[in-house]
C-alpha cells in the first residue's frame, strides 16, 4: 500500500503511513494523484489542471509599412483579447512591442502575419528574435502568383525571466516596400509559457 | 530613396541572394523611429559602404 493523504467530507483530512516509497492523494474514494520516484501520474479519468494562465497575444491595430529586402520589427502594439489569453502585466511592452517575462522556462511562441501584395516569385517570412538577435525563422512562403500572403511561426525558446526577451521581425523582398495587415485575427503573435525552470 | 535600393545603386552586380536569407547584407529596421540599417554586411569583395557614401547616393 502507499502512503495515502486522503481527504473526505466524513473525516476531513487523514494522512495514511505507510512503507512504500510512493503517496497516493485520495479525494473521498477516488485516487487524484500517486507521486513517486517516477513523477505524478494521475489518477484514471483525472486531470491537471491549470487554472492560471502566463502568456500574452497582441496584434497589429496599425498597417505596417515594410521596406524591401529588411528585417523589420513588426509593431504588435496591441493587448489581444481572444482565446481568453490573459495579460502578463508589463512583461508584453506595447511601447517596444517585446515580451520580457518575469518567469523563467521555455515559451511556446506562435505568430500569424498578412501581407498585401506580394509578387509572384517573392519571399516572406516571419523572424524570432531573442536579445536583439534573429534566433529563428519562421514559415518560409514563396509566392507563385501576385497576391497576398499569410504567413506563420511556431517555436520554443527558452527567458531567463529577468533580461530576455523576444521581438517579432517580417521579411519581405517584392521588390518594394509593402504593408502588414491591421487586424487581430490576421496579424498577430502570441507566447505562453509550457514548462517553468 | 529606401537604403536598399542605395546600395543597389552603389553595387549594381549584388543580387537578390545576398540580400536573401543568410545572405552576405543584412538589412534591419527596429521599428525605434531611427529607419532602415545595415545590421551585417559580409560581402566577400565588396566593402560596407560609409553613410556618406549613402548619403550622395
Amino acid at each position: 500500500m502507499p502512503n495515502r493523504i486522503k481527504a473526505d467530507s466524513a473525516s476531513g483530512l487523514q494522512l495514511i503511513s505507510d512503507s512504500s516509497d510512493e503517496i497516493q492523494i485520495q479525494s473521498g474514494s477516488d485516487t487524484v494523484a500517486i507521486v513517486n520516484s517516477n513523477g505524478i501520474t494521475m489518477g484514471s479519468g483525472k486531470n491537471l489542471r491549470q487554472t492560471g494562465f502566463y502568456g500574452f497575444k497582441a496584434y497589429l491595430s496599425s498597417t505596417q509599412s515594410i521596406s524591401n529586402t529588411t528585417n523589420t520589427k513588426i509593431n504588435f502594439d496591441t493587448i489581444g483579447s481572444v482565446q481568453g489569453y490573459s495579460t502578463v502585466g508589463s512583461a508584453y511592452s506595447t511601447t517596444n512591442k517585446r515580451f520580457t517575462p518575469t518567469v523563467e522556462g521555455y515559451y511556446q511562441v506562435n505568430a500569424n502575419v498578412h501581407m498585401g501584395s506580394g509578387v509572384n516569385g517573392q519571399i516572406a517570412y516571419p523572424l524570432l528574435y531573442k536579445n536583439g538577435t534573429n534566433i529563428m525563422y519562421g514559415n518560409l512562403n514563396q509566392q507563385g502568383a501576385a497576391g497576398a500572403i499569410l504567413n506563420t511561426f511556431a517555436g520554443a525558446v527558452h527567458l531567463n525571466g529577468s533580461t530576455d526577451y523576444i521581438e517579432m521581425y517580417w521579411y519581405q523582398n517584392a521588390g518594394g516596400a509593402r504593408s502588414l495587415t491591421a487586424n487581430e485575427v490576421l496579424t498577430f503573435w502570441q507566447a505562453h509559457l509550457i514548462a517553468q525552470t | 530613396m529606401t537604403l536598399y535600393e542605395k546600395i543597389i545603386t552603389l553595387y549594381p552586380q549584388l543580387t537578390g541572394e545576398d540580400f536573401a536569407p543568410e545572405g552576405t547584407i543584412m538589412l534591419q529596421n527596429d521599428s525605434d523611429g531611427r529607419g532602415d540599417y545595415i545590421k551585417e554586411w559580409n560581402h566577400p569583395s565588396l566593402t560596407k559602404p560609409t553613410q556618406e557614401e549613402l548619403d550622395n547616393v
